[in-house]
């Protein structure tokens, strides 16, 4: 596994007090992708925010980038691209094990957490940045199929209590795969109409690759908008839970992806949905 | 004419209006208007007579008072009011004024010479959602995800997704 280790004091949003370090309930591992129609909804960012705060919660988080073409959740987390020697390309093109594409970013998101400490942990499979790689997977594509061994590997390697998979907007063959694997899809969607038609595409999807359990989040969402209205709409549109309307929110635009919106913002209404958005998924 | 003595008794030559703004078009999605009424409440709670239900704004967020023929805008909420980037605590008001109610809550436009209507409300109240917006396009629908669950990879991932599951349990 490679290993990166970072001073707290360069985080001084994250330290490790607000984390649950009691035993975890062992119950089988859960497997959680999140998924968009279009790019922009927010989806990485939720992703982190949404693994974070699962991992605060006082469990060991997996975050895989499958967003292989534009990879970017890497940014959250504070790695560098001269930080990633391993990574997913590595692992479909066999050039290491699962694991060893596994970076422990706990001391940036999480805090001086003891390394001897089994949780909380968060561990981050990036896909790499370089352009040759990118291009070479757009050309000569992978066996899907390593990529479902990948996921099942990265669980039990890494002894994972949830794994997040950040997906590639719009439907392919990962994105599939990665929704046909999971115990829960969550489906991010602004209020848009491009966005809604094409999401309803992907929860037909996943209805018929009988995904467990689907919820929507709704981002980026107005202020002065009838939020009621608005989740009873979208409820009844798709037949599906709405588990977070999430306003739009210019402090995010603000801190540019520098770090995790909930470590510095822990009390701003967007953290206070996500907070519910996670009992959800520790259900 | 105002009775000067009590600044809270009604005024029936008062009249006021507050406009919740689009931020992006910069109009009026919805509209309040007032009459002999000395003080608008505005805020996220029910009994608000500017109730706007947003995470942004406090509950009891702001008020409007008028003394003497003189509005002024006071902040009461945690989240603050932003007057021209500067966050106030109170401040007369002159003519008409963009307001907002904390650094990212929603806009604000409050005209004090507004001309009295019959309803408070000049514009329905219009639903910041657009109705046609919820309209899913069924056939489009069904032919793009059958373009998809047709096809030899999906079916086989309906196999392998189940044989999956049953292992796992």
């Amino acid at each position: 596994m490679a290993i990166i280790s970072w001073s707290c004091s360069a985080a001084p949003n994250n330290c490790a007090s607000n984390v649950n370090n009691s035993p975890r309930v062992t119950a089988l591992p859960k497997i959680i992708s999140t998924h968009s129609f279009r790019g922009g909804t927010g989806k990485s960012n939720t992703t982190a925010n949404l693994a974070v705060l699962t991992a605060r919660a006082g469990h060991r988080v997996g975050v895989i980038d499958t967003d292989i073409q534009s990879p970017g959740i890497h940014v959250l987390f504070q790695l560098e691209e001269s930080a990633i020697q391993k990574s997913l390309n590595d692992y479909l093109w066999g050039r290491c094990r699962i694991e060893e594409a596994a970076y422990d970013v706990t001391p940036r998101c999480i805090g001086n957490v003891p390394q001897e400490a089994e949780h909380p942990r968060v561990f981050l499979i990036p896909s790499s940045l370089r352009t040759g790689e990118i291009a070479r997977i757009l050309r000569e594509g992978y066996d899907v199929a390593l990529l479902n061994d990948g996921l099942q590997d990265a669980v039990r390697r890494l002894n994972l209590d949830y794994l997040f998979i950040d997906t590639h907007p719009g439907v392919n063959e990962e994105t599939l795969l990665s929704i046909a694997v999971s115990d829960m899809l969550i489906l991010i969607v602004r209020p848009d109409k491009q966005d809604f038609q094409g999401t309803a595409v992907a929860v037909e999807l996943a209805r018929k690759l009988a995904v467990p359990k689907m919820l929507l989040l709704v981002n980026k969402v107005a202020p002065g908008t009838n939020v009621p209205e608005l989740r009873e709409k979208i409820q009844a549109m798709y037949q599906a839970e709405v588990a977070g309307v999430l306003p739009l929110n210019t402090e995010m635009v603000r801190l540019a992806s520098s770090e995790i919106f909930t470590n510095r913002f822990p009390d701003h209404p967007f953290s206070q949905e996500l907070q519910g958005v996670v009992k959800r998924i520790l259900e | 004419m105002a009775d000067l003595s009590n600044p809270n008794a009604p005024d029936s030559s008062l009249h006021a209006a507050i406009h919740l703004m689009d931020s992006a078009l910069g109009r009026p999605i919805r509209s309040w208007q007032f009459s002999g009424q000395p003080l608008i409440s505005i805020g996220r709670a029910d009994d608000r007579d500017v109730q706007i239900s947003d995470p942004y704004v406090s509950r009891n967020h702001a008020e409007l008072r008028n003394q003497c023929g003189q509005w002024s805008l006071v902040s009461l909420g945690r989240h603050g009011v932003i007057v021209q980037g500067e966050t106030i605590a109170e401040i007369p008001i002159q003519g008409e004024t963009t307001f907002r109610l904390g650094s990212s809550g929603p806009t604000l436009r409050f005209d004090p010479r507004a001309p009295h209507a019959d309803n408070r409300m000049t514009m329905m109240f219009d639903s910041t959602v657009g109705e046609n917006m919820f309209e899913l396009d069924h056939s489009k629908l069904q032919r793009e995800v059958a373009e998809i669950a047709d096809g030899d990879y999906f079916l086989e991932l309906q196999r392998r997704a189940q044989q999956l599951r049953q292992q796992r349990q």
